[in-house]
């Protein structure tokens, strides 16, 4: 019964329509992934694009957005099961405008992937973030492969991280 | 013919009925758009899942309060922290505030009152100044783009309902609504993403009006579910998803016109009725966008809908540090 749900979530999501599908002319699903220089919690300005040598999700998000912070979770246990070799996660918090908010997000969190400060117009603009969490899933030649913005179910995560390590 | 089981169904609701009063109507029965009031006792909780590792934390609660739509009876306040009541008198909105250096686990603010909400049509308020609802917050901003689509949308009308009007259906018509997200507002990526909820909905109805030189006030608040579709009991997360924003524009002579677009769009049988009024499923507890608190917080805020938390100067995080609930029993639906 559990296996018919997962199947259908996932199905369901697969199947979203793509006016779900987060989209524009900065971030687009078959075009090379938009990167900038953003600040980490060390105040280092870092060229996150460097950082995508595998398959990677760049994942927007803020303090106060519950969902958001749900999805942490599951990013973590994506990492453990897919292991670091294969799969990378880039945090960018979206109300950060310096280190100071990465550095005490990813204190509160645990949080051990890479985390930017992204309270930046060009950054917001280009990736169309109008609203979190946005998940763009890049795959290892920098080729953005999906972009979902909205809560994500586990099973339909590691379904969409199977296809860009496969890419 | 009617079976046992459904006469027996019929007899209970119509002794329920009788016993009751024809003003107060059971839910299911409900018609939205023909609710007039709504009454709730309600408990707002803040409880603290993980004390923030930073020291000098400071804590700030909207706080709701009577005015023309709504009436708010009996507030009780339970928590260990001492509290200030305070308000900012540029936008009247009230708050709760703490300030403390040392957070525990479970640690817990409550708010219990009595809450009933008229179902709101225009309002006056002779005391507001229109000119101060013209700017636009730092999301609200237009462009080229959205000047140019008004433009051609409401050629050379003048008349604030009518622009109202051809701007509602314009936004009803091209977005479309996502619930699980929270919103930045930003009108500029909305026009082009066409896509968003109540907050995005609205600073894109406030931009394309107040390009139209027709000022537009923010109210904000949380929704409760729809009379037709109350429980007698329940609980839900105050948080920005069930954060809910609506917006009034003015007509003159001090009069405030109140629309809820994206409910709108989410409710077609409602689409009319949305256009200058509002159902009583929602506490309204602060207006305006880019808000600063009382006393300043250091973060910014968009909208106050929930608790804002800061710890050392930053903005805690919800679902780790902190979470709200609002647990509500029905006293009443008049018709």
């Amino acid at each position: 019964m559990r296996r018919i749900g997962i199947f259908i979530i996932v199905v369901f999501f697969i199947a979203i329509p793509s006016s779900y599908i987060h989209a524009s002319e900065g971030v687009g699903v078959g075009r090379p992934v938009p990167t900038f220089r953003l600040l980490d919690e060390n105040n280092r300005e870092v060229d996150f694009g460097t950082l995508i040598d595998r398959a990677t999700i760049i994942y927007f998000t803020h303090n106060a957005c519950h969902y958001c912070t749900q999805i942490i979770a599951l990013l973590k246990r994506a990492e453990k099961k897919f292991s670091r070799e294969k799969l990378r996660i880039i945090g960018i918090n979206v109300m950060a405008k310096d280190k100071e908010l990465v550095r005490a997000y990813k204190e509160e969190l645990g949080f051990t992937f890479p985390m930017f400060a992204g309270n930046r117009e060009d950054v917001l603009r280009t990736y169309r973030i109008n609203y979190v969490p946005v998940l763009v899933f890049v795959d290892s030649r920098k080729i953005v492969r999906k972009v979902v913005g909205h809560y994500i179910h586990e099973p339909v995560l590691h379904e969409i991280i199977r296809e860009i390590i496969e890419k | 013919m009617l079976s046992r089981r459904d006469f027996l169904k019929n007899s209970l609701l119509l002794s329920g009925y009788l016993l009751v009063g024809e003003r107060f109507v059971h839910a299911d029965t409900i018609d939205d758009s023909a609710v007039k009031a709504v009454s709730l006792n309600v408990t707002y909780i803040t409880e603290i899942l993980n004390p923030p590792k930073r020291k000098d934390i400071k804590i700030w609660i909207p706080l709701p309060y009577t005015d023309a739509e709504q009436e708010i009876q009996g507030m009780k306040i339970e928590s260990r922290l001492p509290y200030e009541i305070m308000e900012d008198k540029g936008t009247g909105n009230r708050m709760l505030f703490f300030r403390t250096d040392y957070l525990r686990k479970g640690d817990s603010i409550t708010m219990r009152f009595r809450f009933r909400r008229k179902a709101s049509g225009i309002i006056e308020d002779r005391d507001a100044d229109p000119q101060r609802y013209l700017r636009p917050s730092e999301w609200e901003r237009w462009d080229a783009r959205i000047t140019e689509f008004v433009s051609r949308l409401v050629g050379d009308e003048r008349d604030p309902v009518r622009v109202g009007r051809k701007i509602y259906d314009a936004i009803i018509s091209r977005l479309k609504y996502i619930h699980e997200i929270c919103g930045r507002g930003v009108s500029t990526i909305t026009f082009e993403e066409g896509l968003g909820r109540c907050d995005e909905f609205h600073a894109l109805f406030r931009s394309m009006m107040m390009l139209r030189s027709i000022p537009v006030r923010w109210e904000q608040g949380i929704a409760f579910p729809y009379p037709s579709e109350i429980k007698k009991r329940g609980e839900f997360e105050a948080d920005c998803i069930n954060a809910h924003s609506w917006v009034r524009f003015y007509v003159g002579q001090g009069r405030w016109f109140p629309v809820d677009v994206s409910e709108a769009k989410r409710r077609p049988d409602l689409r009319e009725y949305y256009f200058g009024r509002l159902v009583p499923n929602r506490i309204k507890v602060s207006t305006g966008r880019g808000l600063t608190l009382s006393p300043p917080q250091k973060g910014i805020i968009n909208t106050f809908a929930y608790t804002y938390i800061e710890a050392g100067g930053l903005p805690v995080i919800y679902g780790h540090n902190y979470r709200n609930r609002i647990r509500y029993e029905l006293i009443g639906i008049e018709t």
